[in-house]
């Protein structure tokens, strides 16, 4: 249950992604891409849309944090459902979207199990499997 | 006011199709119908940001390793090759420079760390 979300529109192919946030702060045009880093391989990039970049670290402070994060779960359901074979590689752009990730995962580690498998990299170099109190510098999701 | 404003752009939103189209952007709220024409101006060019790219640096250098304990005697020249041939095509050139002297100092790192263990 990814709980309540944005309407989203796929721009391209299911590889870019917008919707628009909408809070205290008004309308913000939020996007999505994955950009290809190997063969099957994704980044996923994520921010505000402003001066025609994607601005990833932002804080936008529209006070709409879950819904927008919900909002990206989403999405990344609809990019594996058209790319079921790809994973996507999830990189925190700072300290603190470090911390986030870590306690979004944290949360929802059961769910996203139940469909995928969430790897972390680590400071020894190595990929595996996604535990909790771990620290990873990237992470890596896959469909079972 | 604030609210019915983000009512009317929900509302809006919500009865757009999932998928935009030159045929049904008339549909969207003016902000995508915006970003729609920006977007198509630039061709749907691959959004590189510098996130991307560290992304991108991260994992050649984990392949790297991982190379170097599969194949430690593999050649600078057959490494270099092999590591710029796997980017993606639209990676510019200045960045493929990049990442060739990256290939080239971090290989040279991992065979002396090798060297020094062995």
């Amino acid at each position: 249950m990814i709980g309540e979300t944005y309407e989203f529109t796929d721009v391209e192919n299911g590889r870019e992604f917008i919707f628009i946030s909408v809070g205290k702060n008004g309308k913000i045009l939020k996007q999505v891409v994955f950009e290809e880093i190997s063969i099957g391989i994704y980044n996923l990039g994520f921010g505000d849309r402003i001066d025609g970049q994607i601005e990833d670290s932002v804080i936008s402070n529209n006070n709409d944090l879950l819904k927008i994060m919900n909002t990206v779960g989403a999405i990344i359901y609809d990019f594996f459902d058209l790319n079921p074979t790809c994973s996507i590689e999830i990189t925190p752009v700072d300290e603190k979207r470090a911390r986030l990730y870590h306690t979004i995962f944290k949360r929802r580690i059961q769910e996203i199990n139940r469909i995928f498998v969430l790897e972390g990299y680590d400071s020894s170099y190595q990929w595996s499997e996604f535990k909790v109190g771990m620290s990873y510098q990237r992470f890596k999701l896959k469909k079972k | 006011m604030k609210k019915n404003g983000e009512i009317a752009i929900q509302d809006a939103m919500r009865n757009t199709p999932k998928t935009i189209t030159d045929e049904n952007i008339h549909l969207f709220p003016k902000i995508i119908q915006e970003f729609y024409a920006q977007r198509k101006a630039e061709n749907f060019a691959p959004i590189l940001t510098p996130k991307y790219y560290k992304t991108l640096f991260s994992h050649h250098q984990e392949k790297l390793i991982e190379l170097n304990k599969t194949n430690p005697s593999l050649s600078l020249n057959l490494v270099v090759a092999q590591r710029i041939a796997a980017l993606p095509e639209f990676i510019p050139a200045e960045k493929i420079i990049e990442l060739t002297t990256f290939t080239i100092k971090t290989w040279q790192e991992l065979s002396i760390k090798e060297a020094v263990a062995a």
